[in-house]
């Protein structure tokens, strides 16, 4: 049972992760694998401003402000590169994010920070697994709930329309800067959140816990729980972390290579889903969980004509 | 001065093969291989596991002849197939990054997650200049990636290949209403230019070292050459490689080594805001 709900904390975490940055990666297209730096931006926030005696709330609220400026800063540096460029500008920032992290004093250096101030919620402090389930699992919850609040509303439309087709969402008269900003933002800032949570419960962390194997692994919950969508980034992060303990009943081996051979599942899993299911395995459904399409559609219903075919636009 | 020429050759002889190889692959597959980091890394692996039975000649045909086939699998049997079924270029760097995870993780498991190193009579000095001296290694890289970038250079200006490369380059759909026979030319690039980062993997294991993360700094030490130098042309790549390669040393010398990515990231960045056509402005291939 205890065992159990350690493992159900973890997806948790993880989801909170895939389901923000769902906005950026799913709903906008950026193809940005810094997810391990923004997660690491959060922990680190919640390290170093816990030893200065910050309060919680006050910590989750610098975490998520630190990552939501370092997200949109890296949007702007990266607004006039195409996917695959972009993901590299992306990926430079998480090497550096790293490095950083590995060399200054404040950091613990590649010793990491460790006793951290476990975390407490409105004064309750955890202490079974358990019970950190059934804290997290709300949290969960609102982040969820929040994000599919802000992909429901004609913002997550503007979002795909930016990444179907930007210079169409331009002569719209959308700025398109602005959105891909406020789009790894927001990504950024939930996973930060998450981060902040993240060290809250395990009380230790180091560089190594925040780099490009974590940004993978956060994409590959995306890519193979379908992205875009509010049930992907859960359904993905349920089964990822599943996974692993799948491989328990395989006689035992060495940690090192367990994880090695974790990856090397990843991977293959990963090139089957885009070879025979590259929409992931909830895939995007226009319309569904989407507010403006709603009045988009009671719009055509009244038969009133409609301007566009990007959908945002047919609204008065 | 001069140790830092030292110090710089192999890294730039092998900066220079990765960003001329990977702007080949570029150029034709029009996609972001990813696991060209990988071929690079089973150079240096393959090369190490046969050095330990054999001459270094038989060790880097095998180096070579092993990255060659995994470049040219990656293409005919992941990326064309997906590529046939319309698949995006994000599909295709996916695909690519579960490649590079895949191998990474495999020679992780085969030879753990340490460096390791091998001990070579090319690694003796064999000519200096002033208070540098050079090994017979660091001498076969520059050759070899002298040789390479000339072989590249001649073929793409002078051979039927060369000009079907050019052509798929500058407008896909119409080289092949010409009859260009672009899945053919596409494998034979990805074998040649995954042929060159073996080279480039075996030379590094003797020099320096070998450790299953070095795929990834090859991928990024490929990338970043590449688009400083403008992404559109062989030379920009190797300027860009001659580049990254003395500077990174001249970093690290004065700065320190922890610090050498963030700088290279950080002239990457710069580069990509102030000027982001490149360095070298190139037409064509």
């Amino acid at each position: 049972m205890e065992y159990t709900a350690s493992v159900i904390a973890f997806a948790l975490i993880y989801a909170m992760c895939a389901i923000s940055d769902n906005v950026s990666v799913g709903y906008t297209g950026q193809f940005a694998i810094a997810q391990g730096a923004f997660f690491g931006i959060g922990a680190y926030t919640y390290g170093i401003g816990g030893a200065h005696d910050l309060s919680t709330p006050v910590l989750l609220l610098l975490a998520v402000a630190i990552a939501f400026a370092a997200g949109a800063t890296l949007a702007f540096v990266g607004r006039a590169l195409r996917g695959d460029y972009f993901m590299i500008i992306t990926l430079a920032f998480q090497i550096i994010a790293v490095q950083v992290a590995a060399n200054l004093k404040v950091t613990g250096g590649s010793g990491g920070l460790f006793g951290l101030r476990p975390l407490s919620v409105f004064g309750y402090e955890p202490k079974l697994y358990t019970q950190w389930v059934a804290v997290l699992a709300p949290i969960t919850f609102l982040v969820w709930f929040f994000y599919m609040l802000v992909t429901s509303t004609r913002l997550g439309l503007v979002l795909k329309a930016v990444r179907e087709d930007d210079a169409a969402a331009m002569s719209l008269g959308r700025s398109i800067v602005l959105f891909k900003m406020l789009a790894l933002g927001l990504g950024a800032a939930g996973t930060s959140f998450a981060g902040a949570i993240y060290a809250g419960y395990i009380t230790f962390i180091d560089p190594n816990q925040f780099t490009f194997t974590f940004s993978i692994f956060i994409v590959s919950i995306l890519i193979v729980g379908g992205m875009a969508n509010p049930l992907g980034p859960i359904v993905g992060a349920a089964i990822l972390t599943g996974l692993p303990e799948a491989l328990r009943l395989l006689p035992s081996l060495p940690a090192d290579m367990r994880a090695r051979l974790l990856q090397v599942i990843y991977g293959v899993a990963l090139l089957l889903i885009v070879a025979f299911r590259p929409q992931g395995l909830v895939p995007e459904r226009p319309g569904r969980w989407s507010l403006a399409s709603w009045r988009w559609r009671l719009a055509v219903r009244r038969e009133r004509p409609v301007a566009s075919g990007l959908g945002s636009e047919a609204s008065p | 001065m001069i140790q830092i020429l030292q110090s710089g050759v192999t890294d730039t002889t092998i900066f220079v093969l990765l960003a001329t190889s990977f702007f080949a692959i570029f150029s034709v597959g029009k996609m972001l291989h990813f696991a060209h980091g990988t071929a690079y890394l089973l150079g240096a692996y393959i090369g190490y596991s046969v050095q330990a039975h054999a001459p270094f000649v038989v060790a880097a045909l095998c180096a070579i002849l092993g990255a060659a086939v995994f470049g040219w699998l990656c293409e005919a049997l992941i990326y064309r197939p997906l590529r046939a079924r319309g698949a995006t270029g994000m599909i295709l760097l996916i695909s690519s990054l579960a490649l590079f995870i895949v191998g990474e993780n495999l020679v992780g498991m085969r030879y753990g997650g340490e460096a390791i190193s091998i001990q070579s009579s090319l690694q003796h000095a064999v000519v200096s200049i002033g208070d540098a001296s050079f090994s017979a290694i660091q001498i076969i890289g520059v050759a070899g990636a002298i040789i390479w970038v000339v072989a590249l250079a001649v073929l793409l200006r002078r051979t039927a290949l060369g000009a079907y490369m050019r052509a798929i380059a500058t407008h896909e759909p119409l080289a092949e209403l010409s009859g260009v026979p672009t899945v053919r030319v596409r494998q034979a690039v990805f074998f040649g230019a995954s042929a060159a980062v073996g080279f480039a993997g075996i030379v590094r294991m003797i020099d320096l070292n070998g450790e299953p993360t070095m795929g990834l700094t090859g991928i990024l030490f490929a990338i970043v050459p590449f688009l400083v130098g403008g992404g559109r042309s062989l030379w920009g790549a190797v300027v860009g490689a001659v580049l990254i390669g003395f500077s990174t040393n001249i970093f690290s010398w004065y700065i320190g080594d922890e610090w050498t990515l963030s700088f290279v990231f950080a002239v990457l960045a710069l580069v990509m805001l102030v000027r982001p056509e490149g360095i070298v402005s190139g037409r064509g291939a």
